[in-house]
């Protein structure tokens, strides 16, 4: 795909693979819906992609938007909005699909734009508070408090199913 | 011998005795109640083969094992007596031979084949003394004749002929060419049967070399092996290879440790009259005669060969062909085994291929210089290279292909053993086995094809004196079909035997939970198709063989991955027909693209009839809704597509699409579309595993520009 290109992560691949490095497992993808942050650690991140024609699959549920060709692979297309319960935003330059691989899924979340990646330590994660008051908080596994700004951790696994 | 080649051979190994194990298999049960001396002969050999080649692999026990039976064989063979009681023969055979099975299961998974053939070997003897007390050849009888094959725990039995010694020599030096070298060779600490091994280098050798002696001389005898382990095999070679193809040869031997080689040269002017008594190195050709090597070794001279070998001994003949078989290197091939994952990966890149194909041809590039310049020599060539394509992915598909006839065929040996066991008398039809399916499809099918079959006579035949009372034969008949409609195969498995009892199958999912509506509402089909619930099962006993509710859901289970389907018909008191409906190939069909609201979609070429423009004043509604259509006489119902994916961007009016006739056996109906696109090849890929099954939907496909369009799957619009 030529319309494919990379956002930069801050470390690259080999050095993320190395076993015990504190540095690569405390680094987190940021990204933004409405006008909060949300993370996800970057292990669980495969790619960044821009927004692209998605096609759709009838009778699905309504937060699975299709499926998508990257590269030969098929993954299906979920948008974390709709996930969240928040009404759709037009998509625009900003609009990112980010490529996840959980245990044996790979698929895309559609999220309004990425921030970047940003360390966010271990003493710096908060458990979330125990109360679950808004639907969207059942997604979230834990805060993270870097010095940017507060950055809700998202559980993939909950975020997916 | 490294890892790799050890598993390369343990490969060819599990490979060949599953083969053998499957051929005997199907021998014995054949022959069950009268065995005719080919099929003792036959086998005789395959338990010879195995007992060969797994003490080639160590596997002592399975030799073990294998040898007791060769040996009830080989009295068989040899005296043929009268066998007692036939049916207990094959039983003590299919014993054994499911010993060896389990065996091999544990080798296939990794473990050690450590299973104890002490029990099977003490029955088999056991059977072996009844049949010669019943021929009143009691041991001392026994005693006199020719003693089989006598094997040794570990070793094949083998006998090398240093028997023609009295031979006239033949004059090597008179060749011209000839070298003669002198070689030590040793085997690898605790690679065990140095002997065995020994004896394979230099069976091989003989083809490749004019002259080869060696020391020890007598490799039969287990005694030689200390006398290896000390002092390494001893080899003198006469031959016309170079220094280098005689040493790479040698090292290549399977635990080869180190290999001592030098060329003799003053050999070839004396003649090698009784070397050395340690043929080491430097020393050989001045050492006076030594007492081992003193008889005149007998040159095999390759034009000698044919003679002698007739004089052979059987045995050795015997042993010949095991080494043969083992080491799978007959004269003529015409069938190689191919690792499976090899032809998978030629699937997946001829995939690739047919959707590069489609990249190039219909390149925007190329519709852009289309507009100008006139692109005809181009077309030529493209067409040329598709016709190819496709005509390689034809010839890599039917590589995959194999027949059902094996997977057919072992239910015979289920029906026997239970029959034998519940007292039911059943005769297993086969057609069709010749039915040739994708691999993949094989390695699924089998398990359901055996559990119906297994319910089949559990549930549905009776015992032979219910049959008489409901005025049938007392035997029952299981009827195993295969064939091929369009792109599917469809194989049925049916008895004539009670039928499936619809009131105890609507309780028990009653009691179950089941039901989703009032009984009464449910059809015969939905009825049966409970059946292929976990866990459901209404035998009230259970037995070894069903009942426990594990099995029907294994069927649906596995014809899912392969996309298959199921369904049930059955008469009470006159029995039932389980079919399964599963796609020939999963990889590649032949479609049509077609447009639904500015969607594409692909529908499998095999289903289409054809397609028409409809007018509006041939439809008409039925008082359900049911939109039809008259065709040329014939009235069809009609699905719009749009309607069904819930697309409300499509066609409304239908005189501004197009009906497409699809049809599932014998029934038809017409589909509504918007437009026509193309006909291509597609690769089918599955839907992402994230998403659950859409109904009408099989998976998808990637079009030429990289476009990702969905395949119909059109058995969806039947039987709904």
């Amino acid at each position: 795909m030529s319309d494919h290109y990379d956002y930069d992560v801050a470390l690259d691949d080999d050095e993320l693979q190395q076993p015990g490095n504190q540095a690569a497992l405390d680094l987190h993808l940021v990204f933004q819906i409405e006008d909060e942050f949300y993370a996800i650690n970057v292990s669980e991140v495969a790619d960044i992609l821009p927004y692209g024609k998605i096609r759709k699959v009838p009778k699905t549920t309504d937060y699975v938007k299709g499926i998508w060709n990257i590269r030969g692979d098929i993954i299906p297309i979920i948008c974390v909005r709709s996930k969240f319960m928040k009404p759709e935003k037009e998509i625009d330059f900003e609009t990112c699909i980010i490529k996840v691989q959980y245990e044996e899924y790979s698929l895309g979340l559609i999220v309004d734009r990425v921030i970047g990646v940003e360390t966010i330590t271990a003493a710096q994660i908060t458990p979330p508070p125990s109360a679950k008051l808004s639907y969207a908080n059942q997604f979230i596994k834990a805060i993270g408090r870097p010095d940017t700004g507060v950055r809700m951790i998202l559980s993939m696994e909950r975020l997916i199913f | 011998m490294s890892d790799i080649d050890r598993q390369a051979m343990m490969e060819v190994f599990t490979f060949e005795m599953s083969q053998m194990l499957e051929q005997l298999e199907q021998i014995v049960i054949e022959a069950e109640n009268s065995y005719n001396s080919d099929q003792i002969n036959e086998i005789f050999r395959i338990m010879h083969t195995i007992k060969g080649s797994a003490a080639m692999m160590m596997f002592n026990n399975i030799a073990a094992a294998a040898h007791t039976i060769e040996d009830l064989f080989y009295y068989l063979r040899e005296k043929n007596p009268n066998i007692p009681d036939n049916s207990k023969l094959t039983d003590h055979v299919l014993e054994s031979m499911d010993f060896l099975k389990d065996e091999l299961t544990k080798i296939q998974e990794g473990d050690n084949p450590d299973g104890d053939p002490a029990e099977v070997s003490a029955k088999i003897s056991a059977f072996l003394t009844e049949i010669k007390a019943a021929n009143n050849d009691g041991p001392a009888a026994a005693a006199e004749e020719p003693a089989p094959p006598k094997l040794l725990e570990k070793a094949p039995d083998m006998v090398l002929e240093n028997a023609a010694q009295n031979e006239p020599k033949l004059d090597l030096s008179s060749i011209d060419g000839l070298r003669t070298y002198s070689a030590t060779l040793t085997f690898q600490e605790g690679c065990e049967m140095e002997n065995v091994r020994a004896y394979t280098l230099i069976y091989y050798l003989k083809n490749m070399v004019h002259d080869v002696q060696y020391q020890p001389e007598d490799l039969i005898d287990e005694a030689s092996i200390p006398a290896i382990r000390a002092n390494g095999f001893k080899m003198e070679i006469t031959t016309d290879k170079d220094y280098d193809t005689v040493y790479n040869y040698l090292s290549s031997t399977v635990y080869a440790n180190e290999v001592f080689l030098e060329e003799i040269t003053a050999a070839k002017d004396t003649v090698p009259e009784a070397p050395a008594q340690a043929l080491p190195a430097a020393q050989a050709q001045a050492a006076p005669a030594a007492p081992v090597m003193a008889e005149a070794p007998a040159p095999y001279a390759p034009a000698a060969g044919a003679d002698e070998k007739a004089a052979r001994p059987d045995k050795e003949a015997e042993a010949e062909a095991a080494i043969h078989a083992a080491s799978r290197k007959a004269p003529v091939q015409s069938m190689i085994s191919v690792n499976v994952s090899k032809l998978d990966n030629l699937m997946k890149l001829i995939g690739e291929l047919v959707i590069t194909e489609a990249m190039v041809t219909q390149n925007a590039d190329l519709e852009r210089l289309r507009g100008q310049h006139d692109l005809e020599s181009f077309d030529k060539e493209a067409r040329r290279l598709r016709k190819i394509i496709q005509d390689m992915q034809e010839t890599i598909m039917s590589t995959r292909m194999l027949t059902l006839s094996p997977t057919f065929f072992r239910m015979n040996r289920v029906v026997r053993d239970m029959c034998k066991q519940l007292g039911k008398d059943v005769n297993l039809e086969i057609v069709g086995e010749d039915t040739e399916v994708d691999k993949n499809i094989i390695e699924q099918i089998g398990d359901p094809v055996m559990h119906i079959v297994r319910n089949a006579i559990d549930h549905g035949i009776e015992t032979p004196d219910e049959r008489r009372a409901a005025g049938k034969s007392p035997r029952g008949t299981i009827t195993l079909e295969a064939k091929n409609i369009g792109n599917d195969v469809i194989i049925s498995i049916s008895d004539d035997g009670k039928g499936l009892d619809k009131e105890k199958i609507l309780n028990k999912a009653l009691n179950n939970g089941l039901l989703r509506k009032a009984p009464a509402e449910y059809t015969e089909k939905e009825i049966f198709q409970f059946i292929f619930m976990a866990g459901f099962s209404t035998n009230e006993n259970v037995t070894s063989y069903s009942g426990r509710g594990v099995g029907m859901d294994v069927v649906t289970k596995n014809l899912e991955v392969v996309q298959g389907t199921t369904s049930v018909d059955s008469i009470q008191g006159e029995g039932s027909t389980f079919t399964m409906k599963i796609p020939l190939t999963l990889a590649i069909i032949k479609g049509m693209t077609i447009k639904i609201g500015g969607e594409k979609f692909t529908v499998p070429i095999d289903a289409i009839v054809n397609s028409f423009f409809p007018k509006r004043k041939d439809m008409f509604i039925d008082p359900n809704g049911n939109e039809m259509i008259t065709y040329y006489g014939e009235h069809l119902n009609v699905v719009r597509l749009c309607d069904f994916f819930d697309m409300p961007e499509a066609a409304r009016d239908v005189e501004d699409g197009i009906m497409m006739i699809i049809q599932n056996g014998d029934d038809r109906i017409c589909l509504l579309i918007d437009e026509l696109v193309a006909e291509q090849s597609v690769v089918v890929k599955n839907l992402p595993k994230y998403m659950k099954k859409v109904p009408g939907l099989s998976g998808c496909t990637l079009l030429g520009n990289g476009d990702i369009s969905l395949i119909i799957e059109t058995a969806a619009f039947f039987d709904r």
